[in-house]
């Protein structure tokens, strides 16, 4: 199911038909990762970490691509983290801001700001983690090449 | 700028508009600003410059290019940011092309810019939008829904799609267009999930908006924030976060006039 989205939004992106494939199963390897991260090996574990662990398999998995394939590693690397995008939580976060918005002021519910806090806090920790995911074969591999 | 105008300017000049358009189509087409970088330094490697620099703002490129004692600076105006890998892609192995066969003129690498330019979708429009539905059911499958909630979140998904689409290529406010969609999307996939009678009524409806999640703007804007481009960076979170509120608004809207209540 996760491939089936990467290789909607990889569609959406316009990727070229001949890496399709692999940004597919980079969608699919992504999100399976994190499932089996939380539900075999740590259940303990933040989304987040989980999330960054995952989303540096990916970007690893597509550094190897890129070097087979010649074609910039992000082709593989960002529809397959898209899938990983914490869109519900983020929807769900802006509905409860909205909802604390509407509230009289005298019926404020601190339950509802902490929600909304925590919801804000994991979507925002969960997307610098997926940059920082796929970005890490670049800040391991090409340290020394220089910025403009 | 034409061609037979192009031919007219400086050689310093012709190399500074060439690097200037190659960096507004990368911005244009989904290109995070470290990107714009390299590519843009690879490109002026090309033609043996002295001097070098680029300017990266979200909606604006500054280019300066040194050969000699002559120096030119010029600044381009970036439209609206939407998402193309396949010309980024294009364009990276241009570049790696040109590199590897030795030399090019700034006009010839100014055809091959303007042909990436003009190259076509590749892909047509139904399977875009068939694919898209697809996606969504499969992000509401991944969130627990049935099959019939994958079925209603699907066509629900299409159609908010295609809306937005008509919309953009009429020139509606961006905004706009996402408010339409999601409140199209949300409204279909929540009739048709009432109608099919599933079991994950939520799940369909909130899943169906999803495509509008501005996925690549948002990992840029991070990215960019993580790499020193705090300018950029803030301006394109800006984005993303106001996309997010239009999307929220139309879910919302569509929810009070189908009478659920989702989330309280």
């Amino acid at each position: 199911m996760a491939a089936l989205a990467a290789v909607g939004f990889a569609i959406l992106f316009r990727t070229p038909l001949r890496v399709i494939a692999y940004s597919s199963f980079c969608g699919a390897l992504g999100v399976g990762a994190r499932t089996l991260w939380i539900s075999e090996l740590d259940p303990q574990i933040q989304i987040a970490t989980a999330t960054f662990l995952a989303a540096a398999i990916v970007g690893f998995t597509a550094e190897l691509l890129s070097r087979r394939l010649r074609v910039p590693p992000s082709l593989f690397s960002v529809p397959g983290v898209i899938p990983m995008v914490p869109g519900g939580v983020m929807f769900h976060a802006i509905v409860v801001w909205l909802k604390i918005a509407t509230t009289k002021p005298g019926d404020f519910s601190p339950e509802l700001l902490g929600q909304a806090l925590s919801l804000t806090g994991t979507s925002f920790l969960c997307l610098c983690a997926l940059v920082l995911g796929i970005a890490t074969p670049a800040l391991l591999l090409y340290r020394r090449r220089p910025e403009v | 700028m034409n061609s037979s105008r192009f031919q007219e300017q400086g050689s310093v000049e012709q190399v500074c508009i060439v690097i200037l358009e190659l960096a507004r189509i990368l911005l244009e087409n989904g290109a995070e600003t470290r990107r714009v970088f390299e590519t843009t330094r690879e490109a002026s490697r090309l033609f043996d410059v002295d001097e070098f620099n680029v300017l990266v703002t979200h909606r604006s490129v500054i280019v300066t290019v040194g050969i000699d004692t002559v120096t030119v600076t010029r600044n381009k105006r970036v439209g609206t940011l939407t998402v193309n890998l396949s010309k980024v892609a294009n364009i990276s192995s241009l570049i790696a092309g040109a590199k590897k066969g030795g030399k090019v003129t700034p006009l010839e690498l100014k055809e091959q810019l303007d042909a990436v330019e003009a190259s076509l979708q590749p892909y047509h429009l139904s399977v875009i939008i068939i694919m898209v539905g697809l996606a969504c059911g499969g992000f509401c499958r991944i969130a627990g829904g049935d099959w019939l909630a994958f079925a209603a979140c699907t066509a629900g998904a299409s159609a908010g799609f295609y809306a937005r689409h008509k919309m953009v290529k009429a020139y509606f406010e961006p905004m706009l267009c996402v408010l339409v969609g999601a409140f199209l999307s949300a409204m279909i996939s929540s009739s048709l999930a009432r109608v099919f009678g599933t079991a994950t009524f939520s799940n369909s409806v909130a899943a169906s908006v999803l495509y509008l999640v501005p996925g690549i703007p948002m990992i840029n804007a991070v990215s960019d924030l993580l790499k020193g481009h705090m300018l950029t960076g803030i301006a394109r979170s800006v984005t993303v976060l106001l996309t997010a509120v239009f999307v929220a608004l139309g879910l919302i809207l569509a929810m009070k006039l189908s009478g659920l209540s989702y989330y309280g």
